[in-house]
């Protein structure tokens, strides 16, 4: 006897049980996944975890997020899901001391007037209206730092963001940032009675003074304590005792950025008569990078547009920097996109860096990289001349480097003739861990090559032509902010490039390379030599004669069978990686199915054939 | 308890072997596979070791290759009327539902296996994830699972293998495609319980986090439970067919 009635309860109980207890796991959302990834991606860092023990006092985080209006968007709804997973790990593993509320803000609500207020940016949907995606951090006093749009882009540094955020919030006040500079980068006000006028200061000094206190420091008088970060901008000239104040800073465990140049188009004075160059003596080579201040870096597919001496030129020694010179796993350069460069110098990275220190580039040339003498190039007027002496190299340079870890002291085990060691002895090594970043220019900090001034509407506007202050100030933030943070590094999985193919394509590169130049040089020489001979147009005048007639027609041949060869020769340069992919593609989509059906058809195919004799 | 689940497993399993039909369906999917991920998302072009793509395509090749394992299990034998056969032996039905349902995941899991090409080639040409990997499957073989279970209700609820397919392919597309903005959007403002249910339900959903090298505990809970539930429920429907 069928039971239909009994069999439809039981279904119906089992669906509400399954629905149940699915609703139920919802809430169990970003609680203690299994992070299987090889990065721990989805796990919390030791950086952000000692972070959030040692907060001062409780922190409230506001998760904004218009779901409703932004359902439609679907990068963003579902970087929203793993936005909630980790702020939830942040609550967590704080033990309680930060608290995570979730709003969605609908228009013209007290809610949205809250997020407007704290800063936050709305997107428009596709249905018109506004969808929020940011956080808000508050902590003690009121003190605020927001997010103001979660860029889905930036999602490898969301811990990382987050986790400065907090830190400055919860931690303790401003930081201070020490500068000395042998420009004039903080501005002064003059002295007018002595008919020095006033001078402006670098906007660079303006950025830092929003984020930092700023200090100016005297080398010669030593580091003053209580600094977080020292900036050092085109140092010349530093006397011994001020290069170890700089050293015993570094062995202190202090942070430090500092830019060299090998020819330092800022440095006016420098540049009048003097030297227009910077240096650190030896202590950047002891710490593992080496800069040789007379060579200046050279990229021919990375020359800017210039106008020297009256006449535009492309200059491959003022270095127009894309994503593809810039070290995306790092934190500083992953969301950067135009940089400028102007004479740089450049850093060797020691192929066996001292112990205890790694060192990344963080900023390189391209694929033409060469080097110029920067004496020859300070003649800007007319620059042919230097560059008759550009030397090709092949491996691109480094233009901006970071170097993490304990540092040997750059003046060995006893500080240098005549100079006192600081209270508390001479440190030959780095007390804990720190990291200094190098730039080998100092003309990208300043405004003529970062900003540009425009009047609007009565007033002047100071906007970015590239994202060289972004990067400076990148660069400050991870380097003063938490000392955990600057082993947070950007989880970029999503560079896992074909290592076989890079090689391939590398190897074919270089054997091809040679034969491809020689071709170039053969097709200029021939185009040369045609205009020779060719009559210039418009121009009576004695024609060709026979014999020049005929030199001619061979001549374009001889063109254009070169012509033909070069093709050849990039054709094969793909040659190889086309093959490896047709390969790979044949054993996957179509030999290891035809060996399962081959698996199940041999057999009955046996049987039929035994079937057949027997 | 175990000994009449693997002897009807075991005899699930060797049926499945003796006619080419089963290879046929696993030479599809996996020419499918290696078609989607490598001329649809052109895995070699994009130059990037990561085979999340590749783990992508695999619920919708289970849209097809499960209805075809799991149409057998249950309305062949109902066709065929082996069933009453089956149901006497000294086997709960339950057992027997067990037994067919592990067989039918072990070829799931055969075909999955033999993906492993794809995976091997990922690591010959660059460094992908290996986590990563090993999430992915752990998350494909449950998604098959969950919609093998489907299938299996399906399948005993009905004689016609035709049928049993095409509800089967029917229903885990609903669970598929019940997390996606646009059929949220279907439901509606009025239906928000529904909408939440529906996600929480969502076979893709759930998928998620195992095809980026996460293994959460809620996807966990919901392969467990949908196994569960539709084979409780394949229990049900048998037991009405059988009083009948």
């Amino acid at each position: 006897m069928k039971r239909p009635l009994t069999t439809g309860a039981g279904l119906l109980l089992a669906l509400a049980l399954l629905l149940g207890v699915n609703l139920a796991a919802g809430s169990l959302v970003g609680s203690a996944p299994l992070d299987l990834t090889e990065d721990g991606l989805y796990t919390l860092s030791d950086g952000s975890k000692s972070v959030l023990q040692s907060l001062r006092h409780d922190l409230k985080l506001e998760f904004y997020h218009s779901a409703q209006a932004g359902r439609k968007l679907t990068q963003i709804a579902s970087y929203a899901q793993r936005v909630s997973g980790l702020l939830e790990r942040y609550r967590v593993a704080s033990g309680g001391r930060v608290t995570v509320e979730t709003f969605d803000p609908r228009p013209d609500t007290e809610r949205e007037e809250e997020a407007l207020k704290l800063g936050l940016h709305a997107l428009e949907s596709p249905s018109r209206e506004p969808v929020y995606f940011g956080i808000a951090i508050t902590g003690e006093g009121g003190r605020t730092e927001v997010i103001p749009f979660l860029n889905p882009v930036r999602e490898p540094f969301l811990e990382y963001d987050l986790t400065r955020l907090i830190a400055t919030v919860g931690g303790p006040a401003r930081r201070t940032i020490g500068i000395a500079s042998s420009l004039d980068v903080e501005g002064n006000p003059g002295m007018p009675m002595m008919g020095l006028p006033p001078s402006q200061g670098w906007t660079l000094a303006d950025e830092l003074k929003a984020r930092f206190n700023l200090r100016r420091v005297i080398l010669e008088e030593g580091v003053p304590e209580g600094i977080d970060l020292l900036i050092l901008l085109h140092p010349k000239g530093l006397s011994p005792k001020a290069l170890y104040s700089v050293d015993q800073y570094v062995m202190a465990g202090g942070p430090l950025f500092v830019a060299v140049d090998p020819l330092a188009l800022s440095d006016t004075q420098g540049n009048r008569g003097g030297d227009p160059s910077s240096n650190l003596g030896t202590l950047l080579k002891a710490w593992g990078a080496t800069y040789t201040p007379t060579r200046v870096a050279a990229d021919a597919t990375l020359a800017t547009g210039v106008y020297l001496g009256g006449n535009p030129i492309r200059h491959p020694a003022f270095l127009t920097l894309g994503q593809g010179n810039m070290n995306s796993e790092a934190v500083e350069t992953s969301n950067l996109e135009h940089l400028l460069f102007a004479l740089p110098g450049s850093f060797e990275l020691a192929s066996t860096p001292p112990a205890g220190v790694t060192s990344t580039w963080l900023l390189r040339t391209g694929d033409a990289p060469g080097s110029l003498d920067s004496i020859m190039m300070r003649d800007l007027a007319d620059p042919t001349a230097a560059f008759a002496s550009l030397e090709n190299l092949d491996k691109p340079l480094n233009l901006m480097v970071r170097l993490t870890g304990r540092f040997p002291s750059g003046f060995g085990e006893a500080p240098p003739e005549g100079v006192a060691p600081p209270p508390g002895g001479h440190r030959a090594v780095s007390v804990k861990e720190t990291a200094i970043v190098a730039a080998a220019d100092v003309d990208w900090l300043a405004d003529d090559f970062s900003v540009q001034r425009q009047r609007l509407l009565g007033e002047t506007v100071i906007l970015p032509m590239n994202d060289n202050l972004t990067l400076a100030v990148n660069v400050a933030e991870s380097l003063a902010g938490a000392p955990e943070l600057m082993a947070l590094r950007a989880r970029n999985r999503s560079d896992r490039p074909f290592t076989l193919v890079d090689e391939l394509s590398a190897e074919a590169a270089k054997k091809y390379r040679g034969v491809e130049e020689g071709l170039l040089a053969r097709q200029d020489e021939v185009n040369r030599k045609l205009a020779q001979l060719s009559p210039p147009k418009g121009q009576g005048g004695p024609a060709l004669t026979e014999a020049q007639a005929e030199e001619v027609r061979k001549f374009r041949e001889e063109l254009a069978e070169t012509k033909r060869r070069l093709r050849e020769v990039r054709l094969d340069l793909r040659r190889g990686i086309a093959e490896l992919g047709f390969r790979v593609k044949f054993l996957n989509v179509l030999l290891v199915p035809a060996l399962v059906l081959a698996a199940g058809f041999v057999p009955m195919l046996r049987r039929s054939l035994r079937a057949r004799k027997g | 308890m175990f000994s009449p689940v693997a002897a009807i497993a075991g005899r699930e399993l060797k049926s499945y072997f003796t006619t080419p039909v089963a290879y046929v369906f696993i030479a599809a999917f996996l020419g499918l596979s290696g078609f989607f991920t490598f001329q649809i998302s052109m895995f070699y072009e994009a130059g990037q070791a990561d085979l999340s793509e590749f783990f992508g395509w695999h619920p919708w090749l289970y849209l097809f290759l499960v209805p075809a394992v799991a149409m057998r299990l249950w309305a062949e034998e109902k066709k065929n009327g082996t069933i009453e056969l089956l149901l006497t032996l000294p086997v709960t039905p339950l057992e027997a539902v067990v037994g067919k349902f592990l067989a039918g995941w072990a070829l799931l899991a055969a075909a999955l296996a033999l993906t492993l090409p794809t995976v091997v080639t990922a690591f010959v040409l660059g460094d992908p994830d290996p986590g990563q990997v090993v999430s992915g499957y752990i998350g494909s073989f449950f998604t098959a699972g969950a919609m093998l279970a489907i299938g299996c209700a399906l399948s005993a609820a009905t004689s016609s293998q035709v049928i049993a397919f095409v509800g089967t392919a029917l229903t885990c597309l609903v669970f598929m495609l019940s997390n996606l903005p646009a059929v949220q959007d279907f439901i509606g403002e009025s239906g928000a319980g529904l909408g939440a249910a529906l996600s929480a339900l969502s076979l893709l959903g759930h998928f998620e986090g195992a095809r980026r090298g996460v293994v959460e505990p809620a996807a966990i809970i919901f392969y467990l439970s949908m196994i569960v539930a539709w084979l409780f429920a394949t229990t049900l429907i048998l037991k009405n067919t059988r009083s009948g």
